[in-house]
């Protein structure tokens, strides 16, 4: 018996050799590895194209970072953050989290319900108007917005089915009924001056979304809710009903898959329904000369983590070119002028900038001049991001259309039109802004 | 630095194993791990380097003064000098905010509480000197006369900063004379990368799912936006909760033996025997048995140090009662200064007390799988309340387990999360359980004495280890912090 024993445990001490034999320079060869590429300081990247920032930079030494530890914090975050081959370890990790589940649907963000949407809209008293329309001179004060941006791009939840992605709807109540109020507000502040129209844009998870999931998601209903906020509008607000007319587009490329944003054909939608509300005939988009932008990656790209399925089917931004000759004009950030044009070659940008192509982007102030058009017509249209892309359309039709993005821009509306002698003040606006407090008071700043 | 860390991982690790290596004696070993763990420390806190080691320069004149004064009244004079000096420290710097708002709470003064700064790991250390001031006063060991190797233990970057808290009388020996043997060594190395995977793979990604269910801490605990919260978590469906809980009750055993698993497998790679501090906690059947396979070190440590000196259960049934409510008060305010963490460890007081008078016996004689389904709930509805500094958030959260916020008990989106995370879930599952472990020793034993066999599962434990590295390594890079849960105790 004790024989056996012995052999047993010469056996066993054989068997656990072989193991360490293997193990111990595996590990060290692993962690060699590591210490090599980590120290390959040509290897480290400075930007990361995927997820378009600039990676942790090597800390500034003081004393006072050395002694608070943020010196030693931020060489960890510098060694991590800019570790050689991140970028495919990265993307090589995501593929990985593939495995966690079942992933036919995903969803990034916390969703909330909404409110319910009342089936009777509530049409208020037309505003009273306490203070009359400032003077002209006000005009001269509109500014740039100073102090930090305010939060603009504020994303919903994120759904991500297959290779598209759609933004929540959240029907909120009370902001709903500031909208519709601001927008009445404005109609009445600018009688006799210009005529209001508004045109709420549905998102695309109220659009074309599949059916297998509309009725399971918990975003509130867009049709109904877009009925809601123009039925509690005054009726001097002539309002751009665009649900149905994008319905019917559904199956087309109206959306993008990686971004909140609607395309230019779907924005070209909404301008021939927008053209049936002022009286003048669309002009087909035949006429126009189409230019495309390949590999875009919008805002859900980044909200979903660079989820591998939107990478690897980026989107095509195309943009129609306007016929005419213009000039346009916008004030940046710091206030300067700068010349640019309505639709901008956007080839070489990074991949989560292309939707810039239309009209420079999202400026305080941005006016576009049509050369070859006679008379003196002109616009005023209210934007949010959404407005860029049907802006090159409005072009053919106006002599000038001054377009405000009314989160950065600060002036008086009412005089503003007066003084640009602006017969049409174009508000569109997405739905997601309507739900959103902080982007409707800034657009009550407008009347205040 | 922390342990889960690419700095750590591939270059402190590697230098601190090659210089320790590289040295021929014991006393250059020792100063190499003594400036190693000085260096660590001071990485995460520059200027409590020196509360360290103050402290410990402080508890080492008092150890000397009870071993030269032993059998006299002064011994005990000192012993009580010390401990009151250490726990001041901690008292001041964990509890000194708490307290301060307690007292303006109630007085209305002071009028501004001073926000104190928590230093590093000095839970974890504070009762590791203690252990060593009080076993020396005992008798149980000589007072160590090289201040440079008391310094060593307590500073040790193994242990340091999250435990376990490793006793001196337990690695006295070892500090002047230890060895790894290759096989250890191994032990180790396997040891670490579970941890490392653990934590990496498991723990972070329970953590990050968590918090997009039940708020990330610094959103739940902010006073101004307890409305907000109250109204986001209310309206969850009941579904997600339970998901969003069960995953917190998985990172948090993940995460902190995670951390122990390293610790212990670098402790092995250079020939100290630190004490298991988990044993699968979660597969027993009372809570009794919970708390000795949870946090062995720290349970351990209040069992010797206050339960037994006040009589533990000799003294009567009423006495154990008192006692076991001191421990278990002190054990929760130790995991924070926070009345929730006070109410988590009354909150094991009262099941821990129901089973010493009558729950242990029925326990006992119903079908195991349901006792073991007890001490699941218990500690599943407990880590709730660990989880909220603000009560009414508890009582939210509980209430929406049962959809009693009126919240519905299912959603699409809840759905979908439950399925994006289904195998991860069940793999986390299984990461608490024994069972990979009994798999191993099954296969081990079926392999016998059969070469190519044992030669597979070599093959396959190296390269098990490569792979959970590499893997760690990927969702480390670009993760740019991922501290230790149990750093905030």
């Amino acid at each position: 018996m004790n024989s056996i024993r012995i052999k047993f445990d010469e056996k066993k001490e054989r068997r656990t050799a072989s193991l360490e034999e293997l193990l111990i320079p595996s590990f060290f060869a692993v962690l060699a590895l590591g210490f090599i590429l980590a120290f390959i300081l040509p290897l480290r990247p400075s930007v990361s194209q995927s997820e378009k920032r600039k990676l942790t930079a090597f800390p500034q030494f003081s004393m006072q970072s050395l002694f608070s530890g943020s010196y030693f914090e931020g060489i960890d975050l510098w060694f991590s953050d800019t570790f050689p081959l991140r970028e495919q370890m990265v993307s090589a990790n995501s593929d990985l989290k593939k495995l966690y589940g079942i992933n036919t649907v995903q969803i990034s963000g916390d969703v909330e319900k909404g409110d319910d949407i009342p089936d009777a809209p509530t049409r208020p008293p037309a505003p009273v108007i306490t203070t009359a329309p400032p003077a002209e001179t006000t005009v001269e004060q509109t500014t740039e917005k100073p102090a930090e941006p305010i939060k603009t791009q504020e994303l919903n939840s994120v759904l991500l089915a297959g290779d598209q992605a759609y933004e929540y709807y959240t029907f909120v109540r009370k902001t709903a009924d500031r909208y519709a109020a601001e927008i009445s507000k404005a109609a009445a502040k600018l009688k006799g001056i210009s005529t209001v129209y508004d045109m709420i844009v549905p998102t695309g998870i109220g659009i074309i979304i599949p059916d297998s999931l509309r009725n399971s998601i918990n975003s509130s209903d867009q049709n109904k809710a877009i009925k809601y906020m123009y039925g509690s509008m005054s009726e001097t607000v002539k309002t751009v009903s665009i649900y149905d007319t994008l319905m019917a587009h559904k199956a087309e490329y109206i959306y993008f898959r990686t971004d909140h944003h609607w395309t230019a054909l779907g924005a070209y939608y909404g301008y021939e329904q927008l053209a049936k509300a002022k009286g003048f005939r669309a002009i087909p988009l035949s006429k126009y000369q189409k230019v495309s932008f390949k590999g875009f990656l919008g805002s859900f790209y980044s909200e979903t983590d660079k989820n591998p399925a939107l990478t690897k089917h980026p989107d095509t931004v195309d943009a129609y070119k306007p016929f005419n000759n213009t000039l346009m004009k916008y004030t940046d950030s710091k206030g300067k002028v700068i010349p640019w044009s309505v639709i901008t070659d956007v080839s070489d940008w990074s991949a989560g900038t292309k939707y810039n192509a239309f009209i420079g982007g999202d400026n305080s102030y941005t006016v576009i001049s049509n050369q070859e058009t006679a008379g003196n017509a002109s616009c005023i249209v209210v934007k949010e991001s959404f407005g860029n892309a049907l802006i090159p359309f409005l072009v053919a039709h106006y002599k000038t259309i001054h377009v405000i993005d009314y989160r950065y821009w600060d002036g008086d509306l009412a005089a503003f039109a007066k003084a640009k002698k602006a017969k049409d003040v174009f508000f569109i606006n997405n739905i997601s802004a309507t739900r959103n407090e902080s982007l409707v008071s800034r657009m009550e700043d407008l009347t205040d | 630095m922390v342990f889960s860390n690419l700095l750590f991982l591939y270059v402190f690790l590697p230098l601190n194993l090659l210089c320790y290596s590289l040295a021929k004696d014991i006393r250059t070993k020792n100063v190499i791990l003594l400036i190693f763990s000085l260096v660590f420390y001071a990485w995460g806190e520059p200027k409590f380097v020196l509360l360290l080691v103050g402290m410990t320069l402080v508890d080492w004149l008092f150890s000397l003064g009870i071993e030269h004064s032993r059998g006299t009244g002064r011994a005990k004079l000192w012993l009580v000098l010390a401990c009151v000096f250490s726990l001041g420290l901690l008292g001041i710097f964990k509890y000194g905010s708490f307290t301060l708002a307690n007292i303006q709470a109630v007085t209305g003064y002071p009028a501004v509480v001073p926000s104190i700064a928590l230093p590093i790991g000095i839970s974890f250390y504070t009762f590791q000197i203690l252990s060593y001031v009080i076993d020396v006063y005992r008798g149980e060991i000589p007072a160590q006369h090289n201040f440079w190797l008391l310094l060593m233990y307590k500073s040790l970057f193994h242990v340091c900063i999250a435990g376990p808290i490793v006793r001196y009388k337990d690695i006295s020996n070892e500090l002047l004379v230890r060895q790894s043997t290759p096989a250890e060594f191994s032990a180790g190395i396997m040891r670490f990368a579970a941890g490392l995977g653990k934590k990496a793979l498991l723990a972070n990604t329970c953590a990050s799912l968590t918090n997009s269910i039940l708020l990330p801490d610094s959103v739940a605990s902010n006073a101004g936006m307890l409305a907000a919260n109250i109204k986001t978590l209310s309206g969850k469906p009941s579904m997600l909760l339970w998901l969003g809980v069960l995953l917190f009750m998985l990172q948090i055993y993940l995460d902190f033996s995670a951390y122990s698993d390293m610790a212990i497998g670098m402790g092995l790679m250079i020939g100290f025997h630190y004490k298991e501090n988990f044993n699968y906690p979660y597969t027993a059947s009372s809570v009794s048995q919970f708390w000795r396979q949870w946090h062995i070190s720290l349970s351990s440590f209040f069992r010797d140090y206050v339960y037994f000196p006040l009589g533990g259960s000799r003294k009567g049934l009423a006495r154990t009662i008192f006692n076991l409510f001191v421990v278990w008060m002190l054990t929760g305010l130790w995991h924070g200064a926070s009345w929730n963490f006070v109410l988590w460890g009354l909150y094991f007081f009262v099941f821990i007390s129901l089973e010493k008078i009558a729950l242990g016996k029925i326990l006992d004689r119903i079908p195991g799988f349901l006792s073991h389904v007890y001490l699941l709930a218990v500690v599943f509805f407990g880590w709730i309340l660990f989880r909220f500094r603000r009560i009414s958030l508890v009582w939210v959260v509980l209430k929406g387990l049962f959809c009693a916020n009126g919240n519905p008990f299912y959603s699409f989106e809840a759905k979908t999360m439950w399925l994006n995370n289904c195998f991860f879930v069940i793999a986390a599952v299984i990461a608490v359980t024994p069972a990979i472990k009994k798999l191993g020793s099954k296969l081990k034993n079926k392999a016998g004495s059969n070469p190519a066999y044992t030669n597979a599962i070599a093959i396959a434990q190296v390269s098990a280890v490569v792979i959970i590295i590499l893997l760690s390594t990927l969702a480390l890079v670009g993760n740019t912090y991922n501290p230790f849960l149990y750093f905030q105790f």
